[in-house]
């Protein structure tokens, strides 16, 4: 079924969107947000059809409403933009259909691999360490950072069979065709959501007598709205990320020089799109209203928002500032005790990789100006 | 009342504000850093939105950075000079 909310007349801009974005975390029952701007609605449709269960809902939805008018939305201050090359209001249909296959073809794997090679040159011009980490992220490294507290609708734990004759006996004689979820039991770990605890865990307990910066790649998983998924939001997809940890002002001086690099290479690759800063999606509503407020005001996040050529957007890289947070976490100090700062630079992999197809097209022959455009670039090379 | 005046005053609700979140006394000076005096993150939000209810005022989006609440100093600046408050 199908139901509309009228919202307050304040949700507009910001705030509209993140109301937007969080709807359907309120439940699984939702399968479907739309907004319509004639009305001022949100328009939900519903995998019930039953009364009561739009109550409950209707009482979640109040909920978020309630909080999000409280909630301070500051406005994205943009440090590059280059949409204005684009004229996007007369943009093409996308060049590539959305994709639905679950697999990349040789040449999109060829691709992916070239763009993850210019971010690894980002990386080796800071000198960074390459690393790579298992995918399987520990519950005590868990406990550390926080991931599952501040994000939990983004968490995948890990289970398995325990190792036990009977048990496992039981399954192969019985008629059912799957395996009974409690004979499961939870490992304490998780599927990495980002690569960079690992880097954490690494240095933990150490007393650093110079800056350090680390670069690894992974498969990292995430919990995404199902009905949200494509090839920008994915459950299972590839990251690099660039760490560096020192003191306070190397960090912030690192996080800018590779922003302004990656914005080079950005638009060298003949990509459309502008740095912002931004907030996390904050999962509890006491956190979207403080921490998200924070990270605005403190600058302590920038995305690189790609434009697609059908007028989406997607954050296909961001800039993070922790100031002492995860080294007081992970116990990472100076030579003198004090507490070091830290920063990591994230990059969605597949997230490039289609922003690329979108904006230069499907075919291996469209890639090659591009390309080439990177070849002569002498802060690319 | 001077202009001096008011500012001194301006800072004595601010230093009683930030006790009331702090939720105790602290000698605070007019350039001792807020972070170091026990205000996090959080805090500061909460202090935010103390000062605009108590003075009925909203913050532009522009003055909502870190810098313009590090000490005492800088947010009775912002405060007296751009907000009018204690005027």
């Amino acid at each position: 079924m199908k139901k509309e909310i009228a919202l307050p007349q304040n949700f507009t801009g910001g705030k509209l969107e993140e109301f937007l974005e969080r709807l359907p975390y309120v439940s699984e029952v939702i399968t479907e947000v739309q907004y319509v701007p004639t009305t001022h609605q949100a328009e939900l449709k519903l995998g019930t059809n039953e009364e009561s269960t739009w109550q409950v809902l209707q009482g979640m939805v109040e909920e978020l409403i309630e909080t999000l008018k409280e909630t301070r939305i500051i406005k994205q201050k943009v440090v590059f933009d280059n949409t204005e090359q684009f004229d996007l209001s007369t943009e093409e249909q996308a060049k590539t259909q959305e994709r639905t296959e679950n697999f990349y073809s040789e040449a999109y794997i060829q691709l992916r691999d070239l763009l993850d090679g210019l971010l690894y040159k980002v990386a080796q011009k800071y000198k960074a360490t390459i690393r790579e980490y298992p995918t399987l992220l520990t519950a005590e490294n868990m406990s550390k950072n926080n991931y599952h507290k501040n994000f939990p609708q983004n968490v995948y734990a890990v289970s398995s069979l325990p190792h036990n004759y009977n048990l496992i006996k039981q399954i192969r004689e019985s008629d059912s065709s799957s395996i009974p979820h409690d004979m499961f039991r939870s490992e304490g770990s998780y599927l990495q959501p980002c690569i960079c605890y690992h880097c954490y865990q690494e240095i933990g307990d150490q007393m650093l007598n110079r800056p350090v910066v680390f670069s690894g790649k992974g498969q990292c998983f995430r919990h995404e709205i199902q009905w949200k998924t494509n090839q920008f939001r994915r459950n299972e997809f590839t990251m690099r990320e660039i760490v560096f940890v020192g003191e306070s002002d190397w960090v912030m001086e690192t996080r800018e020089r590779i922003m302004n690099d990656v914005w080079h290479l950005f638009e060298t690759l003949g990509l459309c799109g502008r740095v912002v800063t931004a907030r996390d999606p904050f999962f509890h509503y006491d956190d979207m209203k403080n921490k998200g407020m924070f990270q605005m005001m403190s600058n302590a996040k920038y995305e690189l928002e790609a434009h697609t050529t059908t007028g989406k957007t997607s954050s296909i890289a961001s800039f993070n500032y922790c100031e002492d947070l995860l080294c007081k976490k992970f116990n990472i100090t100076n030579e003198s005790g004090h507490l070091l700062h830290s920063g990591c630079v994230a990059f969605g992999i597949d997230r490039w990789l289609a922003t690329f197809i979108d904006r230069i097209g499907n075919q291996p022959e469209q890639w090659s100006e591009a390309i080439r455009n990177l070849e002569r670039d002498e802060v690319v090379q | 009342m001077s202009v001096l005046e008011s500012k001194q005053r301006v800072q004595e609700e601010v230093i009683l504000l930030i006790q009331k979140i702090l939720n105790k006394e602290v000698e605070l000076s007019a350039d001792t850093p807020l972070a170091e005096a026990g205000l996090d993150s959080m805090k500061i939000i909460q202090l935010i939105s103390n000062f605009e209810r108590q003075y009925d005022i909203e913050f532009e989006d522009d003055d909502l950075i870190v810098d313009n609440f590090v000490n005492t100093s800088k947010i009775v600046d912002l405060l007296t000079t751009k907000y009018r408050v204690g005027a």
